[in-house]
């Protein structure tokens, strides 16, 4: 979060990044109160629209005399303007908010700007049909007000045009923005392993090279042995997880049987929510690319012995009153700098 | 009436100091947090965890051990029911188990938080594992939690415990920490008794800290294993007569070299 304090009454700050903040109009020292503005930009991979957000708020203080008000505009990279709007608080909510959206495509960035303005709301609160300029904002900006007398107030009736062209009063205008890239498309089914990577909330944030389409040939297991993901042609496999596998197969002496490896995160979802989990974002390491569950035929002493194998491969191993007999869970999650637990780790 | 009074003070400033004593674990931890302990759901109680991990206070930490005392009951139930957590709770219930038992790990290097370590010593582990390895630093303060482990109905945790009594009497034959006789003999005669285990894991277990911490007074057992365990599977009853073997090697080799020494 960025945040502007002027020497003035004015702040104004912007709580999105990458976000410019441009101040602009004449400020006048007047008393201690707030107004402040933030835009956002977000992308739902899953949906492929993205959400531009901008908001002015104002103190309670400055609510009695101006209306928030904000104007968004989403731009794509060449500043072509893709949608705009505006919002006023005309009921006293001291805010005023914007949200427009659009359909994203795949390798381009767009831009939310948001510019956040106060509405001087005109009133007959004086005798003589006055408008009543609280805190004399007038003074500070360069609005077509002809005669603004008096420091709180300045009269005109309001059929009276040359006394006050307009009622608006631009509050030291402020600018900001947010941008958004979205990754270019692999043109295959990985575009839509890599959406699932977004929309289920998974920290692993995938590009199209992360993934393969088959193995190495030293590997001791096929492509289709190591993907038992939703889809067949593509997979994340760590070099680690190829080379980790090795090892625990020589330290065991003996032929080690996969039973699950990679898996994306819609199937890991599935597999997760059958057995329900809610309210928790899953992050295994199947998801990673650097996991592998093998075998055991449901043996003690062969759960103990390709553990202890892969334990000396460097593995983090899953204990057995969490992983059950029938397979053991190992992952090189370590080479990719994450710590196991002290349970997991030889 | 005097006298009344006094008592009264006596009763009431008891009163006080008494339940200043209390926990005030509920009194002090956000709803949120306390509704989330209390939730069937393990997710809600795995994002309790995430925010008593964020608190720097008595009351988080003690609200995370018995957090871990719970799990280590859900897990029980898990593994005994359907053979482990996996099967009923998902993958991820692993990894979250694994994040609160590091983060109890922490607390009971703390000696504010004496509980911790036998909170952490009833739960179970994995023989050959780092976890286990430090349970069995802490030597006897631990011992009669890792005596109840041996002997109740958990397979997995008379495996834990075999694991945590081998490497225990391994330090203390290398003097990285110091076991009295009583305790010493009491493993010794745990790791022997696995040896007749019912399952073969903690016949497995037992073998392999006898192989890094047995004496020549263990070789009988070891040769009586040998010619008398029976095993459901063939390959396994071979697998295990190795290691006994392997075992009664290891014994030998080390007294060997520990007369050569003197």
């Amino acid at each position: 979060m960025k945040q502007l304090l002027l020497p003035l009454a004015l702040v104004v700050f912007a709580r999105c990044s990458p976000a410019a903040l441009i101040l602009r109009g004449r400020t006048t020292p007047t008393l201690g109160y707030s107004a402040y503005g933030y835009t956002t930009l977000t992308f739902d991979s899953g949906t492929d629209v993205l959400v531009g957000y901008s908001e002015t708020d104002m103190d309670p203080d400055l609510v009695e005399y101006y209306e928030s008000w904000v104007i968004g505009r989403l731009l794509d990279s060449n500043g072509n303007s893709l949608s705009s709007g505006g919002a006023r608080d005309t009921v006293g909510a001291g805010y005023a908010s914007i949200t427009l959206q659009y359909i994203g495509k795949a390798g381009a960035t767009y831009r939310m700007y948001g510019t956040h303005n106060g509405y001087m709301g005109a009133c007959d609160c004086v005798e003589g049909n006055n408008y009543y300029d609280g805190y004399n904002e007038s003074y500070w900006n360069s609005q077509d007000i002809v005669d603004a007398t008096g420091f709180f107030n300045f009269y005109g009736d309001l059929n009276d045009s040359p006394v006050l062209k307009t009622p608006t009063i631009t509050m030291g205008e402020s600018y900001d923005s947010a941008t958004i890239s979205i990754p270019a498309a692999c043109g295959d089914d990985r575009d839509a392993i890599i959406k699932e990577y977004f929309a289920l909330g998974v920290t692993l944030h995938p590009v199209c090279p992360s993934f393969s389409s088959s193995v190495p040939p030293d590997s001791l297991f096929t492509f289709s042995q190591l993907n038992t993901s939703y889809y067949p042609d593509w997979a994340i496999l760590l070099n680690s997880l190829y080379t980790g596998i090795r090892v625990t197969q020589s330290n065991y002496g003996s032929t080690l049987t996969p039973t699950s490896g990679y898996r994306d995160p819609r199937k890991e979802k599935d597999i997760d929510t059958q057995q329900g989990v809610r309210n928790w974002t899953v992050n295994s390491r199947h998801e990673y690319g650097d996991a592998i569950d093998l075998g055991t035929g449901n043996s003690q002493t062969k759960f103990n012995s390709i553990r202890s194998a892969g334990l000396k491969a460097g593995a983090c191993a899953e204990p057995v009153g969490q992983s059950g007999l029938n397979h053991v869970h190992l992952d090189w999650r370590q080479s990719d700098g994450v710590v196991c637990s002290a349970a997991w780790l030889r | 009436m005097r006298i009344e009074k006094f008592v009264l003070a006596v009763a009431f400033v008891f009163s006080v100091v008494s339940c200043l004593g209390q926990p005030t674990i509920l009194a002090v931890l956000p709803s949120s947090v306390k509704s989330n302990l209390n939730s069937e759901n393990w997710g809600d109680r795995a994002n309790a965890m995430l925010a008593l991990a964020q608190e720097d206070s008595t009351d988080s930490r003690e609200a995370l051990i018995t957090l871990l005392d719970k799990e280590t009951e859900v897990a029980n139930r898990a593994y005994l029911r359907f053979g482990g957590t996996d099967a009923v709770y998902g993958e991820s219930y692993g990894e979250y188990l694994g994040q609160l038992t590091d983060l109890v790990m922490k607390i009971a290097d703390n000696p504010t938080f004496p509980r911790a370590i036998h909170v952490l010593a009833r739960s179970s582990c994995e023989p050959d594992s780092y976890f286990a390895r430090w349970l069995a630093m802490h030597g006897e303060t631990i011992l009669p939690d890792i005596v109840r482990l041996s002997e109740n109905g958990i397979d997995i945790d008379r495996r834990c415990a075999a694991g945590v009594l081998g490497e225990m009497l391994s330090n203390d034959s290398e003097r990285k920490l110091i076991l009295s006789q009583t305790a010493r003999a009491k493993a010794k005669m745990i790791l022997i008794r696995g040896l007749k285990d019912s399952t073969s894991w903690v016949k497995d277990a037992s073998l392999d800290s006898l192989t890094k911490s047995g004496d020549p007074t263990d070789i009988a057992a070891l040769k009586e294993f040998m010619l008398n365990n029976r095993e459901k599977q063939q390959e396994d009853q071979e697998f295990l007569r190795k290691k006994a073997d392997k075992a009664i090697s290891s014994i030998r080799a080390r007294a060997a070299s520990m007369s050569i020494s003197k």
